[in-house]
């Protein structure tokens, strides 16, 4: 299995790997094939195919120095890296690279917390410290600030926010990369810059304030190719001490759309944590009349149906932080507003409980009204919980996903744009012969990102497990892509197999983003070693590998 | 002089299994903290997410050999170091594998010395 690096010889590769052992040690670089197994994706579409994403090795260094280093002898025998946190990226491409036989630079060792403060609410880390990690650190020393953690609590806060991931407790902190406070990069020729009040020696308030003084380069860091992020600050929640939820069911389909101006409020005035939304007529789609309704957007019939069978067309659940009273204030004035906008809204208290909640409380989800919600990551504690959807089950105690992939579409935050996207993404899945896992009429927003709503779609793709049938999988989200983006809808990550397909979305004034970003490129890493290729941005060095998956 | 000899040998010998011992207790203690960081969320007790009766590694385990094992690592008698090296490098099924900087070989030694410690009791 073992790879080169493009255009480097077996002799070159051979004495940059002896530098590197020079650099970080004989242990932490690591060429077998065995080592290297870990490396893959194991999720990967193009598993064992000629094409499949495989670095040519790893090193793991354990200092900034050592990163300078390897940036250094990368530059000299112009060798491609890929750099990863914790390396959990699964859904989108796991740890592997862009390039085929690019180093990959494992940052996981260190793992160091250099600081975490409950009066001011910020931490500052090293890449390789876990979500998981940084919640126990907090709780061995008492500290009152939560982490917003995404659903799988092994990845990292600088890896997850580098990806632009989220999570789910108040807005400003479900959005990882926002949420983040200053930043220390190796920048491709091995310099060490450091942004907002970093670029101040002297500063105190690296953490607490981002925009320094000038343009602020952090951006070009999350998802991009400009260097090697080595530190990062994150702004904390603080603890919150009382906790509650809350249920609202609207009977109508067309209700969903006051519904959502209505949360959308709460939300921007900062007085609720994450909604969930969800439709309420699963349970129907077993009647053939109701499906046949649900699949060709009959409203009136489902309507209907839906005040038969006496369920709410839609849910929201809302949760509230803050104090008893001021959670139950913020509640009784949610109820307030949705009853004055939708005739027929119903509500259910759900639980009001002091934080932090017991394991028990965590784990209960079913009382007092059937919860879609993972309590855990509601209340910052980091779990591997959701593993489960990837895995047998009893239904099925033979197979499991041999293949992850994550496509989320940005969508308007409206239910207009919610009831538009449905019929969009329904025609399209038509066109493409790609069914849904339900029909699309019931299909709800994910509101991750306080002011975006996201939409799954591509899921269907995946008929099997045989190379061929992932490979035409792989066609059909690419033409999926393409599809979106005539109708608006971009989508927010992609596995690097889809990258360039995702970047070709982004299109205004013939793709001047790209254009911008790939000047700089070229400007800042003229050898184009860091991660040459991700989120489509490729360095004149490794132009000629632009859209190379497409043609396999 | 002989007896000295020989007391100095018997506390050599004595000092020289508390240092093996507490060795092993090492190895034991930083086995189960590997353990608790790396496998712990998936292969612990407790219920899973989403109403799932058990933790993703728990649960798997116990479907796939219907209950024929016991669904935790550390009670299985039939775990051992070459099984655990071989699932944690190359992973499993929905198990990724983990790298060498997250646990090196000698941690999944270490790991499997808990689990004989715990199956001992
Ligand atoms: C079932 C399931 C549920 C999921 N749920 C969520 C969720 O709730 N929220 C969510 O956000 N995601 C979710 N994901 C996606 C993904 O698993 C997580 O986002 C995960 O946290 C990303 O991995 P990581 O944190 O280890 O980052 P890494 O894999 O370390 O990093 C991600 C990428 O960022 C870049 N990068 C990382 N570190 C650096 C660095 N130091 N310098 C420069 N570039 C760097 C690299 O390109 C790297 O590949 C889910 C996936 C699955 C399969
Ligand atoms: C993300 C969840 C997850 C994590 C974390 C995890 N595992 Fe697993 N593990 C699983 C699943 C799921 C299986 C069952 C695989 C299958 O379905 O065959 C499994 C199976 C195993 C098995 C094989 C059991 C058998 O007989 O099939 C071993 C050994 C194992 N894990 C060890 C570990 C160790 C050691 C760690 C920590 C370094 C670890 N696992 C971390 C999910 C996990």
């Amino acid at each position: 299995m073992a790879v080169l690096p493009p255009n480097v010889s077996q002799q070159q590769f051979d004495t940059a790997i002896d530098r590197l052992k020079s650099v970080v040690g004989d242990e932490w670089v690591f060429t077998s094939d065995a080592d290297i197994h870990a490396y893959r994706d194991h999720f990967s579409y193009i598993k064992d195919e000629p094409n499949e994403l495989i670095p040519c090795a790893a090193v793991g260094p354990d200092s900034v120095e050592q990163v300078q280093a390897i940036v250094r002898i990368a530059n000299e025998f112009q060798i491609p890296l890929y750099s990863i946190s914790t390396g959990k990226n699964f859904a989108y491409g796991g740890p592997s690279p862009n390039v085929r036989g690019s180093l990959t630079v494992d940052l996981k060792r260190m793992d160091r917390v250099l600081e975490v403060d409950d009066k001011r609410n910020f931490a500052l880390v090293e890449p390789g410290v876990s979500y998981i990690d940084l919640y126990n650190y907090i709780q061995e020393r008492g500290l009152k600030v939560w982490i917003d953690t995404p659903d799988p609590g092994w990845g990292s806060p600088i890896g997850n926010a580098l990806d632009h991931g989220i999570g789910y407790t108040l807005g400003p902190y479900r959005d990882h990369f926002s949420a983040h406070c200053g930043m220390e990069v190796v920048l491709p020729d091995g310099e060490i810059l450091r942004t907002g009040m970093g670029a101040m020696p002297a500063s105190d308030s690296w953490q607490e304030y981002k925009h320094g003084f000038g343009p602020d380069p952090a951006g070009l860091f999350g998802q991009g190719n400009f260097g090697i992020v080595t530190k990062m600050g994150f702004r904390l929640m603080p603890q919150p001490e009382h906790w509650r939820n809350g249920l609202i069911t609207v009977p109508r389909r067309r209700d969903f759309i006051p519904m959502v101006d209505t949360v959308n409020y709460l939300t921007d005035l900062g007085m609720i944590g994450e909604p969930w939304y969800s439709g309420g007529l699963q349970a129907l789609m077993n009647n053939t009349e109701f499906a046949e309704a649900a699949n060709n957007f009959n409203e009136e019939e489902m309507d209907r149906q839906a005040l038969a069978a006496g369920l709410p067309s839609w849910r929201v659940e809302l949760q509230f932080y803050g104090s008893e009273g001021t959670t139950l204030a913020n509640w009784e004035y949610a109820k307030e507003l949705m009853a004055r906008n939708i005739p027929g809204v119903q509500f259910t208290d759900g639980e009001s409980l002091p934080v932090p909640l017991t394991d028990e409380q965590i784990q209960k989800s079913s009382t007092p009204y059937e919860s879609s919600m993972r309590r855990n990551i509601t209340q910052g504690r980091p779990g591997l919980g959701i593993w489960y959807m990837t895995g047998r089950t009893d239904f099925n105690p033979n197979a499991w996903n041999e293949t992850h992939i994550g496509l989320f579409s940005l969508v308007g935050r409206s239910g207009e744009a919610v009831f538009k996207a449905q019929r969009d993404f329904a025609d399209i899945s038509k066109r493409l012969d790609m069914p849904g896992f339900f029909p699309n009429s019931l299909a709800g927003p994910v509101n991750w990102y306080q002011n975006s709503f996201l939409m799954g779609n591509g899921f269907g793709a995946a008929k099997g497990n045989s190379p061929q049938q992932k490979k035409d999988a792989t066609i059909l989200l690419r033409r999926l892509l393409e599809e979106n983006a005539k109708l608006g809808y971009g989508d927010y990550r992609a596995p690097p197999i889809l990258q360039d397909d995702v970047a070709d979305q982004y299109s205004f004034n013939n793709n001047i983003l790209r254009r911008f970003n790939e000047k700089l490129k070229n400007a800042i890493d003229p050898n184009g070693i860091i991660s040459p290729g991700r989120a489509g941005i490729w360095p004149e060095a490794y132009a000629d590998l632009r859209g190379s998956h497409r043609e396999d | 002089m002989r007896i000295g000899r020989i007391t100095s040998i018997l506390f050599l010998s004595v000092w020289f299994n508390q240092m093996a011992w507490g060795q092993d207790d090492n190895r034991i203690a930083h086995g189960k903290r590997v353990f608790e960081r790396y496998c712990t969320l998936c292969h612990g007790e407790g219920l899973g997410a989403d109403g799932a009766p058990m933790l993703p590694g728990t649960h798997a385990i116990y479907i796939k050999y219907r209950g024929e094992v016991p669904p935790l690592l550390q009670h299985r008698s039939d775990v051992n170091i070459e099984l655990v090296k071989t699932v944690v490098r190359n992973g499993l099924a929905s198990m990724p594998p983990f790298r060498q900087t997250e646990v090196t070989d000698s941690d999944l030694e270490a790991i499997v010395a808990w689990f004989d410690s715990v199956a001992d009791e």
